[in-house]
């Protein structure tokens, strides 16, 4: 069947109008390539199978479609292919002269060939089988040029041809694949786009017939702001509810399923905690019905946090400000400045000023009615105040304060400064009540024209002398003003001092006189204040004065001395008493000074006296009995000299017993004040008695305290009255038989405010212990009565006292008693 | 005489004296009045503190007699040098200014007594003595009720005599429970036990009886 058929390539190169590859319809045919080089109008006849006429080949060839005529048989060679086929594919039938050449050429790709014959020749042999066409079938030919082309295949079996049409959908394809691309890029922005955006967004479908609504979207935003993991929002939709804080969950599902069962837009605002955080959040959804019944409502959340924040602040903050408002102590208003002016707040100070409040005072209007009851000064006064509104709103939003006569709502007077400032279109009032202030200056106006009218009276009445003199150019003088008291200092007559001024100097004391003007002239040439103390001799008295004077200028060129002239001859006369006092104060301390000085000097002097007495005296002592000692013993004593040493003995004792006695008389005289321990003295006291004690059989205690006793005074005086009293106590003993104890006990008794140093002997006690009996004479036979005398004195110069009485050991007991803390 | 500074040979038995005074006549008489009795050896005298201290460290005697004015300083420096080379040694001061002179602490116990220089006749020859029978018989003790107060020396006394506690308070009207606190107090103050009290108390008595015998 293939023979005479022309390479397809040839026929391509003929002309179309020779080609005739149609027979008439119906008919059978072949696909034969017409003979290339057989012309149109050669004798050799066109193959039988393909009755064809010249126009019918002229048409296949210039259809604008790609067509192939190929054989069914014959190894299936390709009998035909037009102009638009090489066209679009680039193929020519030399390149694909058998149905296996196209095959490879156009599926390269083994297993698309494989799949696309499967197809084909399924599809190929179901139509010669039914005797129909070939199913349109579509495969992705690859063209000579190597793009790919979409094609759609049609074909018609004819006989023992098939008839291949293609159509190249390459173009169409290719804008659809685009198409797709875009949207799915789309699609892509559109999700990113609602994920992004700061707000949540979702969907929630609830289908028809009541099964449970679901989440068909949810923005990852969405669940963030619920704290919810997608999988638990799309089990349950009702977990979102979930994160509604408690406070917020009850009104929250109320107002929820109001929307749903009305399905009216929702939009509410709550809180929400999500993973620990509380936030605002605004949710705003709108119902909308699907075409199956359904419902979906569309929903945003936003996150309004900081506007709640924002909020909360500003009422925080008008709320503190209305506080502050509220502490300040002076009246304030505020009110709108639009329309009727409505007084929207009030402080807790200005009912408390004004008596006013907001009910009685809604309006500026209502306010101006009642504070200012009288027309005529309500409209003088708002016209400022209105003036100084519109200038203030022209600037910087100040009002010029004003002053006003505001009445109360109890009816009183309130003398107000009005200040405001405009915010916007608030005007905030202040009021200060300044009513009391300006009582007080009518207070004070009232009394400076009190004081003006009694200030001469007041100067003619102080009790000092007041005068002013003035000099003119000329240096005249004359006086302007003269108190009555000024005049009576003087005893002088107002019309004779005003007559003749020098008047006035004329009572200075005439030893004072020269000095008195020099003193004038120099002040009066130098201009400065004048001072002067003096002696005036007023009718035959003198009496001490003080002059001060202070210079002014006069308006005329003159000067205006106005002077003050005070008696001060108390006080002079005190001065002069105090100066006599002071001066025989220092002569008494003088003489006391000399006086201690010469005591002291006494003092020292007798004392190094007696030490040089004793000295040779002891010696003489010593001598004399060691002398008489030896007479007596020898067996040639001289009577007579042994008398005579005898005597020299007792003489000298007697000496050393005066010297001791006057020794201590004149220690006591002066005493030293220093820190003692009174243990110490005791202590060296006993043992200076020890011997006399030994001598006399007696023995010395002292019960001793445990620590120090301090005093502060003269230890050696205290000692030789310690001395005293023990060597009194041992003598007292002698009284005492051998069958009795011979004791002398020694006693420092501490008290809370005295120290008592006790000397108590066993002796037979004093006959007489009247206050003064036994110190004023001896207790004993040959004493002088002046040991206890030493001692009282000792006592006294520490501003202690003796006293005296029985010890406990049957005998005297003396203390010497001491004040504590005494110093002296 | 023994010179000032030359240590000389003890005496048996015979306390060492050293006396320190500056007048030559008084330290003469002093010499005379200790010799005369002869109850101390003098192994040396000296004029100033500084040879007295020498004296002292030389001869370490048992006794010192002390003038206090002395020409180069107080006489006290030479008894804390006595105390500091024989501390059993005793010391006694004869000076022209004995009512005033306060015993320094550390002394105390070494001072045994102070006599005016103008009754140092009559005074120091007994003290002298007093002291050396009790060097030679012991150390130089104060007596034992010298720490008692007054009504616990007559407590002390009266116990010593024989008396009960009931009798001596009827004799001194005071209650029994007080006479049995002061006889509590002095066995406390002597460190003796209630018991002991009664025979320290008669050897108390009888003692002092012996010694005020003439």
């Amino acid at each position: 069947m293939t023979q005479g058929l022309q390479p397809v390539s040839a026929l391509s190169h003929r002309t179309v109008t020779k080609k005739t590859p149609f027979s008439s319809p119906g008919a059978s045919f072949r696909m034969v390539p017409p003979e290339p080089d057989m012309p149109h109008d050669s004798s050799t006849p066109p193959p039988t199978s393909l009755p064809c006429s010249e126009e019918a080949w002229q048409l296949l060839e210039n259809l604008p479609l790609p067509v192939l005529i190929a054989s069914l048989h014959e190894n299936a060679r390709v009998i035909f292919l037009n102009r638009q086929f090489t066209a679009t594919f680039g193929y020519t039938i030399e390149d694909i002269p058998t149905k296996e050449d196209w095959a490879r050429l156009a599926y390269p790709d083994p297993a698309y060939r494989n799949e696309v014959f499967a197809k084909w020749d399924d599809a190929v042999a179901r139509a010669i089988r039914e005797h129909g066409s070939v199913e349109a079938m579509e495969f992705q030919v690859t063209a000579k040029d190597c793009t790919l082309r979409d094609t759609l295949f049609h074909a018609t079996a004819l006989g023992d041809t098939l008839q291949v049409t293609l159509t190249d959908l390459t173009a169409r394809r290719t804008a659809e694949r685009e198409l797709m691309s875009t949207r799915k890029k789309l699609e892509r922005a559109a999700y990113e786009v609602t994920e992004n955006i700061p707000v949540g967004t979702y969907t929630l479908v609830l289908p028809l017939g009541g099964a449970m609504a679901k989440f068909s979207f949810m923005s990852s935003r969405f669940l963030e702001l619920c704290g919810l993991e997608r999988q638990a929002a799309e089990e349950n939709p009702f977990n979102a509810f979930a994160c509604v804080h408690p406070e917020d969950h009850a009104e929250w599902v109320r107002k929820n399923a109001e929307s749903f069962e009305k399905k009216i837009p929702f939009s509410e605002e709550c809180r929400v905690v999500a993973n620990g955080v509380t936030r605002w959040i605004h949710a705003e959804s709108v119902p909308r019905d699907l075409p199956d019944g359904s419902i979906v409502w569309e929903g945003v959340l936003t996150d309004i946090s900081r506007r709640k924040t924002a909020e909360a602040e500003l009422a925080a903050s008008e709320a503190r400000l209305q506080k502050i408002l509220n502490n300040i102590p002076i009246p304030i208003a505020l009110n709108d400045a639009r329309g009727d002016s409505p007084i929207t707040f009030l402080n807790e100070t200005f009912p408390r000023a004004f008596g006013y409040t907001l009910d009685d005072i809604p309006t500026v209007e209502a306010w101006a009615r009642l504070a200012y009851p009288d027309a005529e000064y309500r409209a003088e006064t708002f016209g400022i105040w209105n003036a100084a509104v519109e200038e203030a709103a022209r600037t910087d939003g100040i009002v010029q304060p004003m002053e006003a006569h505001v009445i109360a709502k109890d009816g009183s007077h309130r003398d107000v400064i009005i200040s405001a400032a405009l915010f916007d279109d608030m005007l905030l009032v202040a009021f200060v009540d300044i009513t009391a202030r300006r009582q007080a200056e009518e207070n004070l106006r009232l009394a400076r024209e009190k004081l003006q009218r009694t200030a001469y009276e007041l100067t003619s009445n102080i009790p000092v002398g007041t005068y002013v003199l003035e000099f003119d150019l000329g240096g005249t003088p004359r006086f302007t003003f003269i108190s009555e008291r000024w005049l009576a200092m003087l005893v002088l007559r107002r019309e004779e001092v005003l007559a003749d001024p020098s008047l006035a100097f004329s009572a200075v004391h005439p030893d004072e006189r020269a000095a008195f003007h020099r003193l004038n002239a120099e002040v009066f040439a130098e201009k400065r204040p004048f001072f002067w103390e003096g002696r005036i001799v007023v009718q035959g008295r003198i009496r001490w004065v003080s002059i001060e004077s202070i210079p002014r200028n006069h308006p005329s060129g003159g000067t205006i001395w106005e002077g003050v002239m005070i008696d001060i001859t108390n006080r002079k006369t005190a001065e002069a008493e105090l100066a006599a006092i002071r001066e025989q104060e220092c002569k008494n301390e003088a003489r006391l000074r000399d006086d201690l000085e010469r005591k002291l000097r006494t003092s020292l002097t007798a004392a190094a006296v007696a030490h040089e007495i004793n000295q040779p005296l002891s010696r003489i002592l010593l001598t004399s009995e060691l002398v008489l000692e030896n007479q007596q013993a020898s067996s040639s004593s001289d009577p007579k000299l042994s008398g005579f040493l005898r005597e020299l003995a007792t003489d000298a004792r007697s000496i050393v017993s005066t010297i001791e006695t006057m020794k201590s008389l004149i220690r006591n005289t002066e005493t030293a004040h220093a820190p003692l321990d009174l243990l110490e003295i005791i202590d060296s006291a006993i043992l200076y008695g020890g011997p006399f004690a030994r001598e006399a059989d007696a023995s010395i205690s002292f019960h001793r305290p445990a620590r120090a006793v301090r005093l502060a005074g003269d230890a050696d005086q205290l000692q030789i009255a310690l001395n005293n009293l023990l060597r009194n106590a041992i003598e007292a003993l002698d009284g005492v038989g051998p069958e009795n104890p011979r004791f002398v006990c020694v006693e420092l008794r501490e008290g809370l405010r005295q120290i008592e140093l006790v000397v108590g002997d066993s002796g037979p006690g004093l006959l007489e212990t009247g206050a003064e009996g036994p110190l004023a004479k001896s207790s004993k036979p040959n004493g002088s009565g002046l040991g206890l005398f030493i001692v009282r004195t000792a006592a006294e110069n520490h501003g202690g006292r003796l006293e005296i009485g029985r010890s406990a050991l049957g005998g005297a007991e003396f203390r010497m008693v001491f004040p504590k803390g005494n110093g002296k | 005489m023994p010179t000032s500074l030359t240590a000389s040979k003890p005496t048996p038995g015979k306390p060492r004296c050293v006396i320190v005074e500056d007048h030559l006549m008084f330290r003469e008489l002093l010499g005379a009045l200790l010799e005369a009795e002869g109850l101390v050896e003098v192994v040396a005298v000296a004029r100033t503190a500084r040879e007295g201290s020498k004296a002292c460290e030389l001869h370490r005697p048992d006794l010192l007699l002390l003038d206090l004015a002395l020409p180069d300083g107080n006489g006290v420096a030479v008894a804390r040098t006595l105390a500091k080379c024989n501390p059993a040694a005793c010391t006694i001061i004869v000076s022209g200014e004995a009512d005033t002179f306060r015993c320094p602490p550390a002394l105390k116990s070494q001072v045994y007594s102070i006599v005016d220089k103008t009754r140092a006749f009559s005074i120091l020859r007994s003290e002298v003595a007093g002291l050396v029978r009790q060097l030679v018989g012991g150390h130089a003790v104060r007596p034992e009720t010298s720490s008692l107060s007054p009504r616990e020396i007559q407590v002390f006394e009266l116990v010593g005599h024989g008396l009960t506690s009931k009798e001596i308070a009827e004799k001194l009207h005071i209650s029994h429970q007080t006479v049995e606190t002061h006889r509590r107090h002095i066995g406390s103050k002597l460190g003796i036990g209630a018991s002991a009290l009664v025979s320290r108390a008669a050897i108390h008595n009888l003692t002092s009886r012996i010694e005020r015998q003439p």
